[in-house]
């Protein structure tokens, strides 16, 4: 994992010094809110409806034990006792006050963590699959390659006020986990004939109000030139792109209405200019210097926990279905990658407790060398565990309420907070969530229904990525009531598609019903072990359409 | 880094409009004197794009950044090679100075040949290198 | 066309150094809600609201629609509501 040096703690400790003085400005008054709010943002603060809301960035999801413990302290000494992961790999809390906020960074950056443009019309976070490093179908660990993106962005001092926000994901495995066909760039690591390293290069995917799958600019960019081909694009974009309105500013709409042709001509011809400049892709030597950061760890670990016989026997069923979809294959024999929900039934789709973060903390360190994943389906991943342990480790996250066994089922939902918290929304998001999670509540109904993903934003700005839903639920304000879009068909993966809006909307008690007619529809037709996502293909929207809206 | 606020503009100084294509942009202007950019709010930022260009192309002269710049993007002016700040309202001297000042190493390459991060960390393992492992 | 609106207001807002929510009374601000000045002319509320924003280091200026058939205020939007009582979740 990478670790600081001395010039990564400087910059971060100058930039609270700076954000600080920032807070003193705009509390004594000599900053108005106008100057001072893209100011904030650009440091991940928001108001929401009752409080601020710090959004921490957790780059390409990975962290550690250690930095797991701060975030639970800062959850009890600073917010209420809880943070929430996000579709990007952050965790954001809910009830910081401005005041205390400066004090907040210097704990993180005691921990090399930081809000740096985990908001603003800027480069995000960049994030990742979560299995990076251990994925079977993988070609190279990308996360070297996404801190180098890290930090090539941190103050890019061109790329500050872009038309608008700007987020890249990254792969090295066939098989996409991180949704690289909707991020503004998606990189997906590949080799070329001649046994190289490098990447295809997506642009202009997104979600949103214009939900569009990214096109490939470049099926194959030698890896060393990454950074001047990232800058050729953001330059092409902050001086081409929308800035008159802002849902036609992100970059998907500038490749869209241009074509994905001329865009590329006009990178590439800039991208020659770079390379000419010759001052941007990293020295070979500063390359390495990142790439030693993440030198596979050796697997020779072993937790030998204790395990409570009695109760495993007891309950050695649950055991099984939780190993069925909690466990993924890993590059070394002998060990497994490990998906934590924290989806529980009912439960805050992404919420924990900082207990429950303390204890996970020392899991990590018992069962996965200390390290701790997240996903943008907002659950956590344990990449090293061996697999004679998985039973004491199921045991262990069973006492801490982790050990939902539902990932990568019905109710493993991606929710955004919605109305509960959020000021842009239209509708709730998580109260649906909870209902529809505690309608399928059974293990046995989960698991008959089989891989199902369901995705539920509170508004068309899309955060919980409803467009890519195998059913997707978007919220919406109808004449000041909640009302809830079903889509359907959407896929994030490789085999990316974007789902289709069904019919009239439903009310909040209407929806979870909804939910079920589609789930029986789709139980009655479908073939032999055919998924929900397959048997939408063949069959179409048409029989849901029928069983849902023919009847009324 | 430094960068200087003018009070007046200098005579005989290019207009060049944010919107102005990247191509017109670079043709013809080389040899002014003086060049200004316009930031029409201080959120649209393609001025900082076009000069990183400017400067890429040869551009010796002044490059001043005008409209509405703020005294807590000193640095990113900077950086990207405009010399001169040309306020049109009030700004604040010492955010400016401390914003200037207070980063002595950068990520990103800058117009001017200042070495980066990068290149300070090879930089610093070489010497390290050189002199038998800081053995001194 | 102020005059056929019949919907009542209140005025809202987020203390600056710790974002919670406060009420117009017409004078100051206040955390409960039931101190709130209500009025069917949104546009002066929010004039007379305005001028106060600043000396009081208040953030994010609305006005809410109430329900007048409500002998306490509340809110008629769900948004409101929230604001006023909290996330409707047991977090």
């Amino acid at each position: 994992m990478y670790q600081y040096d001395a010039y990564d703690h400087k910059i971060l400790e100058k930039r609270i010094e700076e954000f600080r003085d920032q807070v003193n400005r705009r509390l004594s008054g000599e900053l108005s809110e106008e100057e001072f709010k893209p100011l904030r943002l650009m440091n991940g603060v928001y108001l929401q409806l009752h409080a601020y809301m710090l959004r921490v960035a957790i780059p390409y999801g990975t962290f550690t034990s250690t930095q797991l413990r701060k975030f639970a302290h800062i959850a009890r000494k600073y917010d209420r006792g809880y943070g929430h992961f996000t579709t990007r790999q952050n965790i954001q809390f809910n009830w910081p006050k401005l005041v205390d906020i400066p004090d907040i960074l210097e704990e993180l950056a005691s921990v090399e963590m930081h809000a740096i443009q985990t908001s603003g019309n800027c480069i995000r976070n960049t994030t990742s699959d979560q299995l990076a490093g251990v994925a079977v179908d993988e070609v190279a660990d990308p996360r070297p390659y996404a801190e180098i993106i890290r930090q090539w962005s941190t103050f890019h001092p061109e790329f500050a006020y872009l038309p608008r926000k700007f987020k890249i994901a990254i792969t090295g495995a066939s098989h996409d986990r991180a949704a690289i066909n909707f991020h503004d760039i998606g990189l997906e690591m590949v080799k070329n004939d001649a046994g190289k390293i490098g990447f295809k290069v997506i642009v202009g995917g997104g979600l949103g109000r214009t939900p569009i799958i990214g096109s490939v600019i470049r099926e194959f960019l030698p890896e060393r030139h990454l950074l001047s081909y990232l800058e050729a694009i953001m330059r092409a974009y902050n001086l081409d792109g929308h800035r008159d309105n802002k849902y036609k500013a992100r970059i998907k709409i500038l490749v869209k209405e241009n074509g994905i042709d001329a865009y590329r001509d006009t990178v590439e011809k800039e991208w020659e200019a770079i390379k000419h400049e010759g001052n941007t892709d990293l020295p070979e030597a500063a390359q390495q210097l990142i790439f030693n950061h993440f030198t596979p760890p050796t697997y020779t670990h072993r937790a030998r926990h204790k395990i409570d016989f009695e109760d495993f026997f007891k309950n050695q069923q649950e055991y099984a279905h939780w190993l069925s979809n909690s466990r993924h294959d890993h590059k070394v024999e002998g060990y497994a990658a490990v998906t934590i929900s924290l989806k529980p039934v009912g439960g805050i789709p992404g919420d924990i407790s900082a207990d429950q973060m303390d204890k996970l903390a020392d899991l990590a360190d018992v069962f996965s060398l200390g390290e701790i994943r997240s996903t943008h389906e907002q659950n956590l991943v344990f990449a090293h565990v061996h697999e004679d342990d998985l039973p004491a480790l199921w045991q262990e996250l069973d006492k801490i309420g982790l050990a939902t066994p539902n990932h990568g089922l019905i109710s493993d939902i991606i929710a955004c907070p919605g109305l509960d918290y959020c000021a842009l929304a239209n509708a709730r998001s998580i109260p649906v969530a909870q209902q529809i999670s505690e309608r399928f509540g059974s293990d046995e109904r989960a698991k008959e229904i089989g891989e199902l993903k369901i995705k539920i934003s509170g508004c068309i700005n899309a955060c919980a990525h409803h467009h890519v839903g195998h059913i997707g639920i978007l919220g919406v304000d109808k004449k000041g009531v909640e009302s809830y879009q079903l889509l359907l068909g959407g896929n994030a993966d490789e085999n990316a598609s974007v789902g289709k809006i069904l019919g009239p909307g439903f009310s909040e008690d209407e929806i979870v019903d909804a939910v079920e007619t589609v789930v029986d529809t789709y139980l009655a037709l479908r073939e032999d072990g055919e998924s929900f996502l397959d048997a939408y293909k063949r069959l179409g929207a048409e029989p849901f359409k029928g069983a849902l809206y023919d009847a009324n | 880094m430094q960068i200087e606020i003018l009070e007046n503009l200098p005579a005989e100084t290019l207009h060049i409009a944010n919107s102005d294509s990247l191509e017109k942009i670079c043709d013809g202007y080389l040899g002014s004197n003086a060049i200004v950019l316009n930031f029409p709010t201080f959120t649209d930022g393609r001025a900082f794009s076009q000069a990183r260009r400017l400067r890429r192309s040869g551009f010796k002269g002044e490059l001043i950044a005008s409209g509405d710049i703020r005294s807590d993007q000193a640095r990113f002016y900077a950086q990207v090679g405009f010399s001169a700040l040309y306020f049109t309202h009030g700004y604040n001297k010492k955010v400016i100075e401390s914003n200037l000042n207070r980063y002595t190493d950068t990520y990103q390459n800058s117009a001017f040949t200042e070495s980066t991060v990068f290149d300070r960390r090879i930089a610093k393992i070489e010497a390290a290198r050189l002199s038998g492992g800081g053995a001194f | 066309m102020r005059a056929r609106d019949k919907n009542q207001y209140i005025a809202t807002a987020n203390q600056l150094h710790d974002g919670a929510v406060v009420y117009f009374t017409g004078k100051y601000w206040s955390q409960d809600i039931e101190q709130s000045f209500v009025t069917w002319d949104s546009d002066f509320l929010l004039k007379l609201a305005e001028e106060t924003i600043e000396k009081e280091n208040l953030i994010s200026l609305e006005a809410a629609k109430i329900d007048e058939n409500d002998p306490s205020i509340s809110p008629i939007s769900m948004r409101e509501k929230i604001k006023a009582a909290g996330p409707s979740i047991n977090y």
